[in-house]
Parts: C-alpha cells; structure tokens; sequence
C-alpha cells in the first residue's frame, strides 16, 4: 500500500486478480488459452481440451475444509452426466450399466451437483473477499486503480488482458490495453537469437510485458520488439 | 531422539502377509439364492470363536451372479485376513492406467496413416503393401499400432453378394478373434477413377459422376465378404480392464501405535459411522468418502484391531487412504479421480498433439519419393487398368472436357461399371447431361486400401486421396520474421518491467526513453525503485500482481490445480502457450490462494 501512495505514480494497475479456477458458481468457467481466427476456433489448445490443467484454487487446506465439510476430497470430483476418460470406480461411483461391467458391487448414489456448487463457491468467494479487502485499501491510498476484469477466452488469440482505460497520453481514444505477456523460455532460438513473432493488433494500444524477461536481455527484447 | 516410523505405508497385499483365504468352502445347499450373509452362516459356518471376526459390505444385498451360490467366487468375493480379522473383499477390480490410453494413432485419419506407413516403411514392406498384403505381425513399435489402429475394434465382417456397385449382406456379423488381427492383410493398390455423365450446370459449372475400378466388386451374385460398420469402440465398452483385486497403496503407516488398539464392533453399522468411531478412538483425524458412508458393514464377531477394521474396510470397498495435509481419507485411490483423469486426459492430447505434428513430414516424404505415384495395381483390376494406354489417363480428376475419351477406347468393364451404375437410383443433380460429352468419360489414377482376411477372402477397398499431396512450405513460426515497428502503429505501446533494484530500474528507463515508450508498467516491491523511475520523467504505472509469490516470499501453501501443479509448473509445458505468439495462457507464476496465511505480509 506505501508503494501505490508514492508521488508521482500516475495509476496503480492490479494484473492477474483472477486465476481460472476461481470463478463464481454460474459463471463461465474461464478457457484462456482457445486459439481464435477470424472468431473460428482454429486449434483447440491444451486449455479448452483439458479445461482442469489451468484451473487453480486446490491447496491442501481448501481441500482439507472441504473434505472436514463436505466429506469428499475436490480432487475426486468428477462431474456428473459427461463422459469420462476413467471407469467409474467400483462402490464409489454409480455402476454405468446393470451388469456393472461383470463386476458385483453396490452401487452408490451419484454425488448430488450442489456438491460441485458448493466447492466453486468456496473458492470463489474466498477469493473475493480477499480481493475486495484488498481493493478497498488500496482506493484510499491511490488515486486510480484499474482492474484487469476475468479473460474470458472470446477475447482473442492473445492472452488479450483488458480493462477499461482512461484515454490519457499516447493512447488516442482506445478504451482497451491488450496485454502481451512474452514468455521468454521459448522466445530464443539455439543461438540466443529472439526469435518470436506476434500479431499485429492494430485495434489497441498493448502492453509487452516483459516481467520474466532477463533484465540483462531487456534492451534486446525491446529491439525486437520495437526494431529501432 | 524420537523413533523415526514412516508415515507413508506403501504395502501390498502379497508383501505383508495379508491371507487369502478364499478355500474356506464347504458344500453349497440346494435351491434359491442366498445373500452372502447367509452363505457366511450357513455355508461356510462361520464362528467368530473359532475364526475370529469377519466384516464385509453389504452382505445383505449381494447375491451370486447366477443364483447358485456355489463358492465364494459365485459373489465374486474373497476372504482376507488381517491379524485376527477376516474381510470379504472383491475378487476383482478395475483398472485404468497410463497404458490404458487410446493409441494417439486413433486420431489419425486412414490417409495419414497410410502416409505414416509409406514413409517409413522399408522396400521389402512396401513391396508387401502393394502386393499380397502387410500384416500387422510384420510389423513393430510405431507402424505395428498404426496398422492396428485402422482396424475397426471389434473386427466384425459378414458373408454378401455383389449387387450392382454395392455388396448386400447376407449373414450375421461375424467377429474376427482379436488373436487373429495380427493375421489380417493390409494391401494399398492403384486403381482407376472414372469421370462419366458429364452435367452442364446454370452458372457455367459442370459436374459428373465418379466410378472407380477399387469399388467396383465384381457382377452380380458374386459372393464376397463385406467389412461390418466403418470403425470405432463398442458404444458399450466401458474403458479400463478387470483383473484380480491387490490392495490399492495407501498413505498410511499400519503399524502406528494409534491403530493397534482394540475396536468394540457392532453386528450392522455403517462405513460412515465406523470411520467416526475411529477417528475417536484413535485421534487420527480420518474420513471415508461421502459416497460410501451408507454401505452397510456388517460384522460376525465384535473385537479386531482397529487398524485391521480400517484396513480391511478399504480393502472391502477396493480403495485406499489418502493423507491430504493432517487428515486421513478413504477414497478409491491414491491419485484422485480428477486429477488423475486430468493427468491422463493431458497426456493424451499432447500425444495427439506430437503425433499430428509429424504429418506433415510423412506427406513430404511420401511426396518427394513419388511412393503414391509408383502404385501398381492390384492382380485383378476390374476395369482392367494396366491396359489403358497411358496417354488416355488425365492428370487430375475433374480435367477439362478436351482430356476426356471416348468410352470406346477404353475396356469393356468401365462401360459395363458405368452401365451398373446408371442402372442404380440416384438421387437428383442439378443440371443437364452435356450432349456433346456423351460416349465419353475420363480416366485418372486413384488409390486405395483394404483388408485380406486371414482366409485369404479380401474386404473393399476404401480409396484414399489419390491426388499427390501438395505440400508446401511453410515457415517456421519460431523464426516468424513478422515483427512490426509498433511506432508506426496507430495505438500506443508500454512495456512491462518487473524490479526491485534502483539501479536497475533506471537503466530500464533510459531504455525505454531510447525506443521513445512514453510509459512504463513497473512490478516493483521497492519505494526507491518506483521513485526512481518516477524521477526518470516516464509515465509510471505501478503494477500489482496480488497472489504472486515473489523470491523470498514465504507461501506455506502454494495455490495448485488439481494435478497439484505450481503455477511454475504449468510454465514448464509448451502447450499453455499460443504458437507462434509465444505468449502465455495459463497463470505462470506461484501464487497465494486467498487462505494462505503468507498472504497477509505479502
């Protein structure tokens, strides 16, 4: 909060307030990774395939309250009514077909949905109300702080971050920022050469954001970047 | 010092003497079935003074699959021993591993597999290939499990006769052991594709119909066998395998002090209920699964080992312990259930993933060895296509009008085919027959494949793309020279900084000013340094990234995805990110869940 107080700041910007996983019960579940031409899914990726490897919010203790609570560890939940890649499992989950697959077990009864509610829930409005605390101390020591809002996946190829934007210095009349998050583990070749390209978004104004870049390779990547 | 005792047991049955002791039998009675209680009573006369206490689930409710209740496995149970415990337990369970998995060769379409081969099979197989056949036992490792991955699963065919162009069924599926798939013969020929009936269309287009000496199966009546269904799964088939029931690993030390006590059974209680009174008796904070807390455990005799009875209740619902920070659940396996189908779902796309990469080389090799083009025919082309003179073949399927021949050139089989087919109902196509086309047809090259069955009787071709595969190419998108001069664009641009370091802040600063960037993002922790680049005269925003674990941040309890995965981890997999753009989709730090309690000096 002291470093948001510091004069001179223009703004106080809060990225990646919202990991997938943490969305509230009744909200689309975030995809963030679909590749989009055109509005056409072109590539399902690893995210819109396997949904559940981005997703976070299973600590050991969220997963400890819920089983002290809910009597189920979340990892074990999978949902009802869709096809699964794993056999149910015997005495825990409701045998498929009447002959049990050739094996005789009492059936359990199908997990009731709101079990599913309830563990979305509880992560989301954990994260909530830590964020609002958050955001509420942070009002009263800045004078403006913008909120990078949910990425939902229509938002483009990109990981296309945006938020509502005051129309301020170079940005002429834009009200979004797309924000290139450069991961530079795969941005250089054999050689030490960058080597990624990128979209032109002309639509926008952008941020590159070049957080995990080596400080020392900075004023190459910004040359790439910016050819100067 | 204190005695070390592993907190992790890892045991299974045939390591630790657990008892099988399903030979205690004796002589079934006669008529109706009986449940597994009263087979326990009457049948094997069970005495807990003389055996010792016996538990079982639901003993009640199940009954033998047949309705004779001849043995124990009539129930398909058995009988464990635990220390003076006696547990009936499932005779079997069902298992879906890693090698479980579909082959990502499933995903491929019979073209690429078909490239897949030619590309990487040696002259003699290839020979093989567009001969007799290639049998899957010809074949190991990769090109094995492509070829049997055309197969349909199961193999089924059928006795028909040729009516017209298509064969008519006659019989009753007939399913192929799958020890005999190896033996079936896969054979690619050249063919002939007739273009005939040539249309005038209102916009000037023109369509025709196509026959192809591969489809063509022979005259009327003639008896052939006929391929059941086009391909995939048993809509029934449940995946995973039933073997013989091991103990599942456990995450919990047996032979704790904790567990040795004894335990006051009650005759019906439930799993549920039994698991509460031991976490009371034992202080062992431990819960079983909400899904099988209302199964009945029935028990003959009332005192065991508490450890024996938690034992023996996982074994009797075929799952496992599972330690999740200080608490204990029983639960169908160590893996959970969603992290393991998560796990397995993953690593089946980044299979799919690889493996459709490779296409693309397979078609340049094809290509670049002309293999689809060096077809030769099959021993009976039924349009008898190596007599074709090779002047008379067009290039492509659909060529110009002046590359078409007359039908009179040609054998008599394709007038004969052509005559079959017009002779068929055909749904209606816009246009008119060109008048000035009749008579005459033209003639390409096609190719296809099909199965031989172990009899040595052939199945129809299926054709595949016979156009030579165009394959251009294409530029790497790691070296996507495409980078634009973003000062030319109409919008602005920032960058994103992430220091602590005063010195290094204004360095970044000054290169920011030397690309002419009005405004910079910084992630810093330090006051100087954010002072500092505000001194620098750029626009400074500060940026806050507010679940973020920074180096020499204390997070107890680091937020995780289901696989149990760090953010950091998720990073390490080329497939969060968008290719060619290189960035990043999922969140790629360690971070603080909302509970943590190193959030707070965050």
């Amino acid at each position: 909060m002291k470093l948001a107080g510091v004069k001179g700041i223009h703004r106080t910007i809060v990225l990646d307030p919202n990991p997938a996983g943490y969305e509230a019960s009744g909200s689309p579940l975030l995809n963030p990774g679909t590749t989009f031409v055109d509005g056409a899914i072109v590539a399902p990726s690893l995210l819109d395939t396997v949904p559940a490897f981005g997703r976070f919010g299973y600590t050991i203790n969220q997963r400890v309250a819920f089983i002290r609570n809910r009597g189920i560890d979340p990892v074990d939940l999978l949902e009802p009514n869709v096809e699964h890649l794993l056999p149910p499992a015997p005495f825990f989950d409701p045998a498929p077909f009447e002959d049990n697959k050739g094996m005789r077990y009492p059936s359990s009864v199908a997990l009731d949905e709101r079990i599913f509610t309830q563990w979305r829930e509880g992560r989301y409005k954990a994260q909530t109300a830590t964020l609002a605390s958050f955001f509420y101390q942070l009002s009263v020591v800045s004078g403006g702080v913008f909120v990078q809002p949910p990425s939902a996946s229509f938002d483009g190829p990109i990981v296309a971050r945006s938020f509502p934007f005051t129309p301020k210095l170079d940005f002429r009349a834009e009200s979004l920022v797309r924000i290139l998050s450069i991961n530079p583990s795969i941005s250089e070749d054999a050689d030490g050469k960058i080597s990624f390209g990128f979209e032109n978004y002309a639509d926008n104004a952008r941020c590159f954001d070049l957080t995990d870049c080596p400080l020392p390779k900075i004023e190459r990547y910004l040359n790439h970047l910016f050819k100067s | 010092m204190p005695k070390l005792v592993p907190i992790v047991a890892l045991l299974l049955m045939s390591s630790m003497g657990v008892g099988n002791c399903a030979s205690v039998q004796a002589s079934p009675p006669e008529d109706e079935p009986i449940n597994l209680r009263t087979y326990v009573a009457k049948v094997l006369r069970w005495h807990p003074a003389a055996s010792g206490t016996l538990v079982g689930i639901d003993l009640d409710k199940t009954y033998p699959d047949d309705g004779a209740a001849k043995n124990l496995s009539a129930y398909e149970r058995k009988i464990v021993k635990l220390g003076n415990l006696s547990v009936l337990v499932p005779d079997r369970m069902v298992v879906f591993d890693d090698e479980d998995l579909p082959s990502p060769y499933d995903l491929l379409s019979d073209d690429e597999k078909i490239d897949f081969l030619l590309a990487t099979l040696g002259p003699a197989e290839l020979r093989k290939l567009n001969g007799d056949g290639l049998r899957a036992d010809d074949l190991r490792d990769e090109q094995h499990a492509a070829f049997l991955s055309m197969l349909p699963k199961p193999f089924k065919y059928q006795e028909g006769t040729v009516s017209g162009i298509q064969g008519t069924e006659t019989g009753e599926d007939i399913r192929l052991p799958d020890d005999k798939l190896g033996q079936i013969r896969l054979q690619l020929h050249r063919g002939v594709l007739v273009s005939f009936g040539m249309k005038l269309e209102q916009n000037n287009g023109r369509s025709s119909q196509l026959i192809s000496s591969l489809q063509y199966r022979g005259h009327d009546g003639d008896q052939i066998a006929i391929l059941a269904g086009e391909s995939g799964i048993e809509s029934s088939a449940l995946p995973g395998r039933i073997v013989k029931s091991v103990e599942r690993k456990s995450e919990i030390d047996w032979t704790q002090h904790a567990l040795a006590a004894e335990f006051q059974l009650r005759p019906k209680t439930t799993v549920g209920e039994t698991v509460a009174a031991i976490r009371t008796r034992t202080g062992l904070e431990i819960y079983a699964d909400r899904r099988i807390r209302s199964f009945e455990l029935d028990a003959i005799g009332t005192r065991c080992r508490v450890g024996d009875l938690l034992r023996g209740m996982t074994l009797a619902v075929g799952g496992a312990i599972r330690k999740v920070g200080p608490v204990y659940v029983l639960t169908p396996q160590l893996e959970g259930q969603k992290a393991k189908e998560t796990r397995l779902a993953t690593r089946k796309y980044l299979e799919n993933r690889q493996i459709h990469g490779r296409v693309s080389a397979w078609q340049a090799e094809v290509e670049r060895r002309g293999l689809l083009k060096q077809l030769a025919f099959g021993p009976v082309d039924s349009f008898d296509g190596p007599s074709i003179p090779k002047n008379l073949y067009a290039e492509s399927e659909n060529p110009e009008p002046e590359h078409w021949v007359a039908l009179t050139q040609l054998p008599g089989a394709i007038a004969s085919a052509i005559k079959d087919s017009e002779a068929e109902p055909q749904p209606p196509t816009p246009g008119v027959l060109d008048p000035a086309m009749k008579g005459k047809v033209s003639v390409t090259f096609c190719a296809g494949f099909r199965f031989v069955l172990p009899d040595g009787r052939p199945l129809g071709y299926k054709l595949i793309n016979q156009e030579p595969h165009t394959v251009e190419a294409k530029p790497d998108p790691a070296v996507d020279d495409s980078a634009k001069d973003f000062r030319q664009l109409k919008f602005s641009s920032v960058v994103a900084f992430r220091s602590d370091d005063p010195a290094t802040v204004q360095q970044l600063c000054e290169s920011a000013k030397k690309f002419h960037i009005p405004e910079i993002w910084l992630d810093s922790r330090s006051q100087e340094a954010v002072a500092t680049a505000v001194r620098s005269g750029l626009t400074v925003d500060l940026v806050i990234r507010p679940w973020r674990v920074l180096p020499g941040e204390s997070c107890a309890d680091p937020d995780r995805t289901v696989m149990g995965s760090v953010g950091s981890k998720l990073n390490e997999v080329p497939e969060t990110r968008i290719q060619p753009l290189n960035f990043r989709t999922v969140t790629y730090f360690d971070s603080f869940s909302p509970e943590d309690a190193g959030l707070s000096a965050h």
